[in-house]
């Protein structure tokens, strides 16, 4: 007898249910974060904690859905908007046949970590994981990430070269606070409707230059047709138990807020950060208020109120 | 159909001489080799219709042949062949003093008892385990069916991140 003992092959259940979704789409937002969340483990938060701003899964569900053409996802640092974009590139490349996404980051580094996202290097999460790797068409390379439904991606840092060329139906600029006007002006022209796909614009970053491209971004949102989906340290926060509001350092900001919350991110490392970092920085970096004045020669100058 | 009607037949071993068996054994290979009929009948000087019958009487004196193989004795044969080379591989492995010698033989006998195991398993004389349990093609248009699946990853995945630090963004 040689047989070694029954063993349950999830692999290809797994796959089975990658090819049913590939075929037959998903039900409803339900079915898809539960297969973000099977798949890959990402439990992206859904609880609306901040009354003014909006959970994450609300903008993966637009995003892969297309209720939405073009959005800004104006989030706090570690809110997780590079891997989000991640996602949702990987989610349209697998799910969707011939559709073409470029990336576009504000640096080297934030092209690699994009990147990383998706191949697990670094720190990177690892979207491609071994289940999906029979759908990829030749090597994963950042150039170029080519899938059998025809479908692929390209990871560029913004420069004038790479705005150029194909006209892909997605365009997604990571960070761009860093971005150069012109380059980004340039890159708005890249996506281009196809195949059944809408051309869309999605956009990532902080806020941290008092009168950045970002600022300027936000601020031109609603007559430029971008929906503005925001959250802060708070709606992505791990679920506060057990802790006494009266005496924790977050009280200031959270007003028990946070025991609604369903996220990722540490409390502790919350209220490290908020010790080594001024007012001004925690407001603008973590809680996405307007952007800090530090630095600046005259804290007081307003535009509005200066400017004839 | 009454008895009367059933078919006759036919015989086991055609009735024909050694000669045209040796001649029809030729014919059947000249088909295989792509010759037409109009062909093989010019080489022999016969007619196409006698061409056409030897080839059928090959096919009926090839069925007879099928029916005088043994199972039992075939299977008997094969076992003792397996048998034999790997006593002569073990007779190789204890004679030889160079230790390569020694794990190539090793490696032989290996790949022998996996082929042999094979055989026997291929042959129905050795039951096999199934090594793996694979659940594939499941109806998974079923939403229940579907739920089912999601439900048993979930339960792997909890049980992965029991046993593994919960990880971040």
């Amino acid at each position: 007898m040689t047989g070694q003992g029954a063993d349950l092959d999830l692999d290809l259940l797994r796959r089975d249910l990658i090819e049913h979704h590939r075929r037959h789409g998903f039900k409803g937002p339900e079915e898809l974060l539960r297969f973000i969340r099977t798949f890959w483990g990402l439990r992206v938060p859904q609880a609306q904690v901040c009354p003014e701003h909006t959970p994450p899964a609300e903008y993966i569900v637009d995003s892969f859905f297309e209720e939405v053409q073009d959005s800004v996802c104006w989030a706090n640092r570690g809110g997780g908007k590079t891997l989000l974009g991640a996602l949702s590139t990987w989610l349209d490349t697998v799910f969707k046949s011939d559709c073409a996404t470029k990336i576009l980051g504000g640096s080297l580094e934030q092209s690699k970590k994009m990147y990383q996202h998706l191949t697990g290097g670094g720190d990177g999460w690892g979207l491609a994981t071994d289940d999906f790797r029979y759908l990829l068409r030749g090597e994963m390379l950042a150039a170029q990430t080519a899938l059998v439904n025809k479908s692929n991606i390209n990871i560029l840092t913004a420069s004038s070269k790479s705005v150029r060329g194909p006209h892909p139906q997605k365009l997604k600029l990571d960070e761009v606070d860093e971005f150069e006007d012109k380059i980004y002006e340039a890159a708005l022209l890249i996506p281009k409707t196809k195949k059944n796909i809408k051309a869309s614009v999605q956009i990532y970053s902080t806020m941290h230059k008092a009168y950045g491209l970002m600022n300027r971004v936000i601020s031109e949102a609603v007559q430029s047709g971008y929906k503005i989906y925001k959250w802060c340290v708070f709606d992505v926060m791990e679920k506060c138990v057990g802790r006494e509001c009266t005496v924790c350092e977050l009280w200031e900001d959270c007003q028990g807020k946070a025991k609604q919350a369903d996220g990722f991110y540490s409390i502790e490392d919350a209220i490290s950060e908020k010790r080594k970092v001024s007012r001004d920085t925690w407001l603008c970096e973590m809680l996405c208020f307007q952007p800090s004045q530090e630095g600046l020669i005259y804290k007081e100058f307003d535009m509005a109120l200066h400017v004839i | 159909m009454t008895a009367s009607e059933t078919p006759q037949s036919k015989p086991e071993i055609p009735p024909i001489s050694k000669r045209r068996q040796q001649r029809i054994r030729e014919i059947q290979d000249l088909f295989d080799t792509g010759l037409k009929v109009s062909e093989i009948a010019a080489i022999y000087g016969i007619s196409e219709r006698m061409v056409r019958q030897d080839k059928e009487d090959g096919k009926a004196f090839d069925r007879a042949l099928s029916k005088t193989v043994d199972q039992a004795e075939f299977l008997g044969r094969e076992i003792r062949s397996f048998e034999q080379a790997m006593r002569m591989e073990w007779r190789a492995y204890r004679l030889a003093t160079n230790p390569f010698v020694k794990v190539a033989c090793m490696r032989n006998l290996i790949a022998l008892k996996e082929k042999y195991i094979k055989f026997l398993q291929g042959a129905g004389l050795l039951d096999k385990v199934p090594e793996q349990l694979k659940i594939t093609g499941l109806p998974l248009e079923d939403d229940k069916i579907r739920e089912a699946a999601y439900a048993l990853l979930e339960m792997v995945q909890e049980k992965i991140e029991k046993n593994t630090e919960v990880e971040t963004f």
